[in-house]
């Protein structure tokens, strides 16, 4: 109790002092590379995310982030046997992958036209598990809890311009595993840049 | 500014939301899934080294739809270059025959038969519902086709199925091996490449062997 009424005290204290602006909204491209390639493996650019922040004081905000990401993956043509049969066909792995967090955020520097940034989200994540052979699918759905810590960065044109990037990495740990597909839960690493746009 | 802003984020998700393999990329290639009976092949026994003689229909492919009341294909039926039904009636009876089989008349008592079909707008993979046995299953191998439950959709299947005579208990014979290659419907070069699936269906089937 008393951590959080310091905690509390600290933040409060801090709000007096200059901040980034009130609040940001972003949209963001976004490369994402799987660290976890069982399912896919490929390098994805087919990815954005947009958010908002609200910058509480100097040092801290908090913010919300949606994304969605689509990976996929081929795999040759090869047979695959089971108890009483097997069958032969190439596949391409696709996964839908949409994400709700929250996150804290903290500003290593404030005032200036660079405002760097770490922070350390957490949510639910929504994966749409296809996998395309010949005419058919094959489906799966899951949702599992998100965790995403990231390093990144705002940039102003100049001072108190409403615009501005946004550039971070962040890696996303989600529990979203599937039996059906045998997959693990998914981790990937993400690149954004974007734009940034700032109320003050 | 923010309604640039907002257009930006409508075009990212119209953009994602498309996103699926080229229809191109998918129609490369047939889709071959063949089960057998593991009653009957396994590693203490396998029916087929007991077989020695199968019979099969010479120049009619089966046929089921919900679009046509017709229940076989002849080959005029299809019209391709180069032939399809027999074509494909001959490519099996070679598999078999490789594996030491040997093609009989009806007359001849085989010891199985092996039917070909064409399922039309009929779903199966993982869907089918097949009995372990034909009841009724009479005589010659008219076209006995599996319990399958319609969930409507445009795919076109061919079915390849070895019926156990031999062995079968009064009217009940058992369906020992089948095979699904589809869809039909979607592929680029369909006669090369149902000829492919054929014998790939054999290939992925070495218990299909009189020794």
């Amino acid at each position: 109790m008393r951590s959080i009424i310091f905690l509390t005290c600290f933040l409060l204290s801090a709000s007096a002092v200059a901040q980034v602006a009130e609040s940001g909204f972003h949209v963001t491209w976004s490369i994402m590379v799987p660290t976890y390639k069982e399912y896919v493996g490929n390098t994805s650019t087919n990815n954005f995310r947009v958010g908002f922040t609200r910058f509480l004081n100097e040092r801290f905000g908090f913010g919300i982030d949606g994304g969605y990401a689509v990976l996929d993956d081929y795999v040759p043509r090869q047979t695959y046997t089971y108890p009483g049969g097997a069958i032969t066909t190439d596949m391409f792995n696709y996964m839908y992958y949409y994400t709700l967090t929250g996150s804290g955020k903290y500003f290593f520097i404030h005032d200036g036209l660079v405002v760097p940034y770490v922070a350390l989200g957490a949510g639910a994540s929504f994966t749409d598990y296809t996998i395309y052979y010949n005419a058919y699918t094959e489906v799966d759905e899951k949702f599992g809890f998100l965790i995403r810590p990231e390093l990144g960065t705002y940039f102003r044109f100049e001072k108190y311009s409403a615009l501005g990037l946004k550039a971070s990495v962040t890696w996303d740990y989600t529990t979203n595993k599937s039996d059906h597909i045998d997959v693990k839960n998914f981790s990937g690493l993400g690149f954004q840049i974007g734009l940034v746009l700032f109320s003050n | 500014m923010r309604n640039s802003f907002l257009t930006v984020v409508g075009l990212l998700s119209l953009y994602g939301c498309g996103l699926r393999p080229d229809s191109g990329e998918l129609a490369r290639d047939l889709v071959v899934q063949t089960q057998y009976d593991q009653s009957v092949i396994s590693s203490s026994g396998n029916v087929f080294n007991t077989y020695n003689t199968f019979v099969i229909r010479e120049d009619t492919i089966g046929f089921v739809s919900n679009r046509s009341n017709a229940t076989y294909l002849i080959e005029s039926d299809f019209n391709i270059t180069g032939g399809y039904a027999l074509p494909i009636i001959s490519l099996a009876k070679q598999n078999l025959g490789v594996r030491g089989f040997t093609p009989v008349a009806e007359d001849d008592s085989p010891d199985f038969a092996v039917n070909i079909a064409v399922l039309n707008n009929f779903t199966f993979f993982q869907t089918i519902t097949y009995p372990g046995f034909y009841p009724g299953y009479f005589g010659f191998y008219g076209y006995y086709f599996p319990i399958v439950n319609t969930y409507v959709s445009d795919y076109t299947t061919m079915v390849i199925e070895i019926v156990d005579i031999k062995n079968a208990t009064g009217n009940q014979y058992r369906i020992v091996w089948k095979a699904f290659i589809g869809d039909l419907n979607t592929i680029i070069g369909l006669r090369e490449k149902t000829l492919e699936a054929v014998d790939q269906a054999f290939g992925q089937s070495p218990y299909i062997s009189k020794d």
